[in-house]
């Protein structure tokens, strides 16, 4: 077959095309933005309730989300629960006790003997009592799975962070500073990551309360990383209405609180007191009341004879 | 050129003709219809929420996407290789047609086919799913252009993989594309990420097209203002490129095979 010159000019042009292009489609991201109608917290909470959201069951979700039910479901020994639907706020769901079985409890299913058949034959449990936990093995590829899907699933890292560490904490580590690369902004990234590295330390060191210089500046570096979380927390948590705020769910306030604790108590213990003093002083300030933490600034108090 | 366009035109109706007599249309016809039919009922009992209503017009506009690469992907996989299993590419290629003209034919034809459908969908979901949110109409419009050239691209990645490998294995390679595209680069830029090879892996990445970008269906129910031309023009120039690409390659391994 004779190739003329102009078409073998033309397929030259595509490869040189083909091999220099990229440099422009990678400038090309139209889908990478932020402040969108889909992201914001409230307009998934108002999705999540209506009837049509119910309804549509696991297809209103991200396929991250699915992946992270299918992680629930394996940690449950195979009972599912209806905390994505029940409870609006993917931070409050976890571990709530009074999440649903989507197979109803006898009490609460109207289908008689088609019900009853239904939970013999398929894993379920009484709502608000969890089975025995498994080991968590099982779910790591699963979490895997759904922060490569969506780098932004905050829960799926701190979630798959936490599993992870139980097995293997500098792998651990590795996975919560990757998804910190993609969410900059999560709190709750920082303060596990931040726990995850406090107990490898603790696990490193012969003697915790009297480390070595070394030792030392490595636990005030945890102590940066709870800080950062406490910072973070504080930025994002709404003014008033804490308790029936849409996107600050009852974990984010515990979160927020063992993050401001931590940096704290950590900066008392391995750092200045004196500085340890003045940070309690503004977050009690900022955040409002807490026992625990006014303990701490008592006790700083006294130790610096204030 | 009038030669051209007319052999171009006999093979097209070929394949439209194969298109009506197919299910596959129906299929997916009937599956937005009841996505429709079940929006209109819910309008009607009465959708409160104006994120509920962005939500359901989010997931019909994906719908049709998702269904009208579908439809492409089913309709030019089989092409090339039902013809010559039929021996029906013989009395076709009898004809004074070039393999060029027969490639551009099947290739147009199922563009043409998605990108109606894609229109027809859309124009459905519009009817039936109230907007009760600001969205952008020039998003909407520069959606649209580059769905339309995601359809065509698809139908030449298809045709080229129809060339090259058994019609399950493409089928299964432009599904792939489709859908998980995003995840798999994940895990390769997860798994390259911090070695010697993180630049080579990042630039192979970008050397196969990523029908995902042409998709902008989630930035307009995000109610975000239209890209800017520069954008819109190097998303357009990439489908183009690309789709140029596949045809040209497409031909090359056409004109060599033996029939």
């Amino acid at each position: 077959m004779q190739v003329s010159l102009s078409q073998r000019r033309f397929r030259w042009a595509l490869l040189v095309g083909f091999l220099c292009l990229p440099a422009l489609w990678s400038r090309l991201t139209p889908n990478q933005y932020r402040g969108g109608r889909s992201e914001a917290k409230e307009a998934q909470v108002t999705r999540n309730a209506s009837a049509i959201g119910r309804m549509f069951g696991l297809f209103r979700t991200s396929m991250s989300d699915m992946i992270l039910l299918k992680t629930e479901s394996y940690l449950h020994g195979g009972v599912n629960y209806f905390a994505h639907t029940a409870d609006s706020s993917l931070d409050s769901q976890g571990h709530n006790n009074q999440a649903d079985t989507l197979i109803p409890s006898p009490e609460k299913d109207y289908r008689g003997w088609v019900g009853k058949v239904e939970r013999e034959i398929k894993p379920w449990n009484i709502a608000g009592q969890h089975v025995t936990h498994t080991d968590g093995r099982q779910l790591l590829p699963w979490f895997r799975l759904a922060t490569l899907s969506d780098p932004h699933h905050v829960h799926a890292y701190t979630s798959g962070g936490y599993w992870l560490s139980r097995h293997s904490d500098s792998e651990a580590i590795v996975y919560l500073e990757e998804g910190l690369h993609n969410n900059p902004e999560a709190f709750q990234l920082y303060l596990t990551l931040g726990q995850v590295r406090l107990k490898q330390l603790r696990k490193e060191m012969p003697n915790l309360f009297d480390p070595t210089e070394a030792e030392r500046s490595q636990l005030l570096a945890v102590q940066e990383t709870y800080l950062k979380a406490a910072e973070l927390a504080l930025d994002q948590r709404p003014q008033s209405d804490l308790t029936s705020h849409p996107t600050w769910g009852y974990y984010a306030e515990t979160d927020a609180w063992t993050a401001i604790r931590m940096s704290v108590i950590l900066e008392h213990t391995y750092g200045s007191p004196e500085k340890a003093y003045r940070l309690s002083g503004r977050f009690l300030n900022l955040a409002g009341d807490d026992l625990h933490l006014q303990e701490t600034r008592n006790n700083l108090k006294l130790e610096l004879g204030l | 050129m009038n030669r051209t366009r007319q052999n171009i035109d006999l093979i097209s109706r070929g394949v439209w003709i194969e298109l009506i007599r197919k299910k596959d249309l129906y299929v997916l016809a009937m599956l937005i219809g009841v996505f429709g039919i079940g929006t209109l009922t819910s309008h009607f009992v009465g959708i409160e929420e104006p994120a509920t209503a962005t939500f359901l017009f989010n997931m019909g506009l994906t719908l049709s996407h998702l269904f009208a690469h579908s439809l492409v992907a089913l309709l030019i996989i089989r092409q090339v290789p039902n013809d010559l299993e039929n021996r029906s590419i013989y009395p076709i290629l009898a004809r004074p047609i070039r393999r060029a003209h027969y490639l551009l034919g099947k290739w147009w034809a199922a563009g043409i086919s998605g990108a109606l459908t894609y229109g027809l969908f859309v124009t459905w979901i519009c009817l039936t799913v109230p907007r009760m949110e600001e969205f952008s109409r020039a998003l909407f419009l520069q959606n649209l252009l580059l769905q339309i050239s995601s359809l065509f691209l698809f139908s030449a990645a298809g045709l080229l993989l129809s060339l090259v490998l058994p019609k399950a294995v493409g089928l299964l390679i432009l599904v792939t594309a489709l859908l998980i595209y995003q995840p798999i680069i994940g895990l390769i830029r997860s798994l390259s990420s911090g070695g010697a090879w993180t630049a080579l892996v990042n630039w192979f990445i970008l050397l196969w097209p990523d029908f995902t970008k042409l998709n902008l269906t989630t930035r307009f129910t995000d109610g975000l203002d239209a890209l800017p031309l520069p954008v819109f023009a190097g998303l357009l120039l990439q489908a183009v490129f690309f789709c140029l690409l596949c045809l040209s390659r497409s031909q090359a391994c056409f004109e060599r095979r033996s029939l």
